[in-house]
């Protein structure tokens, strides 16, 4: 049967906004919904890591194989997404020899090119890096911004006449005969409460999968594990360095720009929402780092965090890290007879289009029809244009964001709040960690933006607590000194402790 | 090696160090500041408060400082402020008024009141000295009219007025004017040096005509000029017909920077030498006291300081004067104990009770003598000052310059061989 309807995409991730794109491109209407700012749950708190591939070529042959594919269709679609760093694959003195030959042989079946390179070359393009490496190797790893990914997407399937209703909560289903028929919403910011009628839910809640699957008294076997990282205050090394061994803790570090991201961790989470970090984590963190970058304990960190993988537990597969990162779509109707819903689980940014690629084909599978993907095939736009916006005022020296851009920004994305603003230009991301340029920017958008007092005093506030649980895992040093200076501004000179409710 | 012999050495610029220099100075001591960096005084606000909210939780403004002081002194013996006694603390505020009126930097406020002046967003905060040609009424002003400047993001009117308007209930003007360089962004003390310069097209009273009444008060930045501003302020006061208050901004601090570079000069000029670039990086300690300390010079020579008496005032945490570190907390010079009550940090930034890490500091007895660890003096001729000091938070409580004068002023005394 000839039938199509209306898709509602619930989740705003880089896996929910491919797949609205991927819908609208095959000209399905579609709407997607989240409950908080696009890219705020795994898609923001991750490596920034564009896969080679190489990782998984001992340990998961499949995925190896999905990331070569799609680390190249990623550059070619999103290349102002992906700063082309490279990557080396490093293994020390002591590492398992024999399992430096087996990730060889991985990578030549994978098709990925792993190309060794001389220790004198190492030295000289990597002077942080350890003196005790036995064995380097050149792969294509690069580092991926998901902000700006997401945003992108979302901004692509938005000029096709799809809709994006951020801070919006999936609540519950509407379900007659065991067949779905449309999803509750709760505006988040007003609490009002509307239907909207459907023929297919996309459940690509990511890490909130098994939640919003429950909402139709479905389980799916998720399992959220955490991950803590690390962001430094310079560019560590000028590639992404991974270790040359089973996949481990605190093995990989990732330049973006003038930054580097360490990690990772994995223990089991204790839920979704688990984005907790502690200074012990830290330190055993670091210390594990520290056999690739010595005198890693010294350096200067911006902030820590804490990002939940969707890991997917497919039956007889470990846990943790011996978990598949492969990923899987679920159709309802074939678990258990529901129709009307689809998700999908598992996965990793790299791969994100394919796994639109997959959702979408199953529902268009569903309904027979054949429409296929063309979302490889077009390049996207950036998610709004930054030219001409150089010559106004300078509100964040770190990251070079104008009061134009700021202004920008805004009229391209209406419903943003100054939050979102804030993460989509960058503004306060930079090594200052906004002490000053919040307050500017806040200044601005009262004065020009139309932003309410409340909404932009609310957004001072909510800047310093952002910033002071990724700066309280990791207080000492030079990060003591700069939250020193955050409280000089905005305790001493601006009395933000005493906004709410005060009456001198 | 070179030795030189002074009576007092105090380690460390900013302005706990100054004003122990000027204790010193006022007792005809050699005293010479070493300082690593110019100083934290820079970036500081230049206001001057006892106490803002006592307890620190508290939702009610402090109205008598010196009232609250007494309560604090009795409740929290470990309080630098009880360290110094209230006599010494009102001694101290009030030369340092003295000062600051013989080098142009009039202060309005009282000791005995509290005044509540708007931030540079607007909110409302009571101060106890504040720079101001006389003292200001915000309240009592016939109008109100917050002044900022085209391409200066720092301080935004609108924004200002529109905080303003809420807590004072009654309607704020405002306007902004343009700067010397139309297009181009400007910090503080671009600005400020703009306006020294008279490099403005029209003047400020020129194109405030029309927005700003007799008898009112316009709010500006604290960009009227650099070390000539009481000079500005009251030209720009008698052209307007109106009361001017400079609220302090964003780092750099032009109210800092006039501060603290009239104090240096005043010292200078009583023979005190501030050496800035001189990071103390040896002591030699011997017998319970101090011998000498060294500075590592650009040359990577070594030079000696010595002399009978020493004031440590590195500052806390920004200062550099305490080091957090994984494990602990380091005194930076004399790697004295510092115990901090608690290392978990409140979940929130903005938690009123504030933080224990940075409440930590050195202890000492009421003479500011440094205690080791088994509680007796450490070093018996060296005087702790300024944010150094255990037991309190001068950026929660908003004290730091008041902490810092106080204490300098007693820990030079002390310093100079003078009694409690």
């Amino acid at each position: 049967m000839n039938k199509t309807g209306r898709v509602v995409v619930i989740g705003g991730g880089a896996t929910g906004t491919g797949i609205l794109r991927d819908l609208a491109m095959r000209g399905i209407d579609c709407v997607l919904v989240e409950r908080g700012d696009l890219a705020t749950g795994t898609s923001g708190r991750f490596h920034g890591l564009l896969h080679s591939g190489a990782r998984y070529a001992v340990s998961d042959a499949h995925s190896a194989a999905e990331c070569v594919e799609e680390n190249a269709v990623v550059r070619s679609i999103a290349p102002f997404c992906v700063e082309d760093t490279g990557g080396l694959f490093l293994a020390v003195k002591g590492d398992d020899d024999a399992f430096v030959e087996q990730w060889r042989e991985g990578c030549r079946r994978a098709k990925i090119a792993a190309e060794e390179i001389p220790l004198e070359e190492l030295r000289r393009e990597e002077p942080l890096v350890t003196r005790e490496v036995a064995r380097a190797f050149r792969v294509p790893d690069a580092a991926v911004d998901g902000f700006t990914l997401a945003w992108a997407n979302a901004a692509s399937a938005k000029a096709l006449g799809a809709q994006v209703k951020t801070y919006t909560r999936a609540v519950g289903f509407s379900i007659e005969e065991n067949v779905v028929r449309g999803v509750r919403l709760q505006d988040v910011k007003t609490g009002a409460e509307e239907l909207v009628e459907c023929a297919m839910v996309i459940n690509a809640a990511g890490a909130w999968a098994k939640e919003i699957a429950a909402l139709a008294a479905q389980d799916i076997p998720v399992a959220p594990d955490r991950g803590v990282l690390l962001v430094f205050n310079h560019r560590l090394s000028s590639r992404v360095l991974n270790r040359l061994r089973p996949p481990s803790d605190g093995d990989i570090f990732v330049p973006h720009g003038s930054v580097t991201i360490f990690g990772t961790t994995s223990r089991p989470a204790r839920g979704p929402d688990d984005d907790e970090v502690t200074s012990d984590e830290v330190r055993e963190l670091l210390a594990l780092g520290g056999a690739l970058v010595p005198g890693l304990e010294a350096m200067r960190i911006i902030r820590a965090f804490a990002g939940v993988r969707p890991l997917f537990l497919s039956a007889g597969a470990g846990e943790g890290r011996e978990a598949t990162r492969g990923f899987q779509v679920l159709d309802h109707r074939e678990e258990s007879g529901i129709e009307g819903l689809i998700s999908v689980v598992g996965g990793k940014l790299t791969t994100y289009r394919l796994m639109a690629k997959a959702a979408v084909d199953a529902v268009t599978r569903r309904w027979g029809v054949d429409v296929p993907c063309t979302t490889h095939q077009v390049r996207m736009e950036r998610p709004f244009e930054v030219e001409g916006t150089a010559g106004g005022a300078l509100l964040c020296e770190c990251e070079r964001v104008t009061d134009a851009f700021l202004g920008e920004a805004q009229r391209c994305w209406r419903r943003g709040s100054l939050g979102d603003l804030r993460r989509l230009t960058r503004l306060g991301m930079g090594p200052c960690q906004g002490s000053f340029c919040t307050v500017r920017a806040a200044g601005y958008a009262h004065e020009s933006l139309g932003v309410s007092l409340d909404e932009t005093n609310a957004l001072l506030r909510e800047h310093l607590e952002e910033r002071w649980k990724g700066t309280r895992p990791v207080l000492w040093g030079w990060q003591a000194r700069q939250a020193e200076l955050a409280r000089g501004i905005g305790l001493g000179l601006l009395e933000l402790h005493r906004m709410e409710g005060d009456r001198p | 090696m070179k030795y030189d012999e002074y009576d007092v050495v105090v380690i460390g610029a900013g302005l706990s160090g100054l004003f122990a220099a000027h204790a010193c100075a006022l007792r005809r001591k050699r005293a010479v500041v070493l300082g690593t960096g110019l100083g934290t005084v820079y970036s500081a606000s230049g206001i001057v408060n006892i106490l803002g909210w006592y307890p620190l939780d508290s939702r009610n403004a402090v109205q008598r400082p010196l009232d609250a002081l007494e309560s604090l002194i009795r409740e929290h013996p470990g309080h630098p402020y009880a360290r110094v006694g209230r006599g010494k603390v009102e001694e101290a505020l009030s030369l340092f008024l003295a000062a600051c009126t013989e080098m142009h930097l009039p202060y309005g406020g009282s000791l005995l009141e509290n005044t509540l002046l708007p931030t540079s967003i607007g909110t409302l905060s009571p101060v106890t000295l504040y720079p101001a040609t006389a003292p200001v009424d915000v309240h009592g002003a016939a109008s109100l009219t917050v002044v900022g400047f085209h391409g200066y993001p720092d301080f935004v009117p609108a924004y200002v007025a529109g905080n303003l308007e809420r807590r004072l209930g009654r309607a704020v003007r405002h306007v902004r004017i343009d700067a010397a360089a139309a297009g181009k962004t400007v910090n503080s003390f671009d600005l400020a040096a703009q306006i020294e310069r008279g490099a403005l097209a029209v003047g400020i009273a020129g194109q405030l005509k029309g927005s700003v009444e007799a008898g009112g008060l316009a709010i500006f930045p604290a960009v009227l000029g650099l070390l000539r501003h009481e000079e500005i302020v009251r030209a720009l006061e008698r052209e307007l017909g109106c009361r001017v208050l400079e609220v302090p901004t964003l780092p750099p601090s032009v109210a800092g920077y006039r501060l603290a570079e009239s104090l240096k000069k005043r010292l200078a000029a009583r023979g005190v030498e501030v050496i800035t670039g001189a990071p103390v990086t040896s002591v030699d300690v011997s017998d319970g006291a101090c011998r000498a300390v060294g500075v590592s010079g650009a040359s990577g020579r070594l030079q000696r300081y010595a002399a009978p008496a020493y004031v440590l005032a590195t500052g806390g945490i920004l200062g550099e004067g305490l080091r957090v570190e994984p494990g602990g907390i380091r005194e930076t010079v004399f790697a004295l104990p510092v115990s901090c009550d608690d290392p978990v940090c409140q979940r929130e930034f903005l938690d009123l009770k504030g933080h224990a890490v940075f409440r930590a500091g050195v202890a000492v007895n009421d003479r500011l003598q440094p205690l080791g660890g088994d509680g007796k003096v450490a070093l018996r001729n060296v005087y702790v000052a300024g944010a150094t000091l255990a037991g309190f938070d001068p950026i929660a409580e908003r004290n730091g310059h008041a902490v810092g004068i106080v204490t300098g002023y007693k820990a030079g005394i002390l310093a100079s061989g003078g009694g409690d």
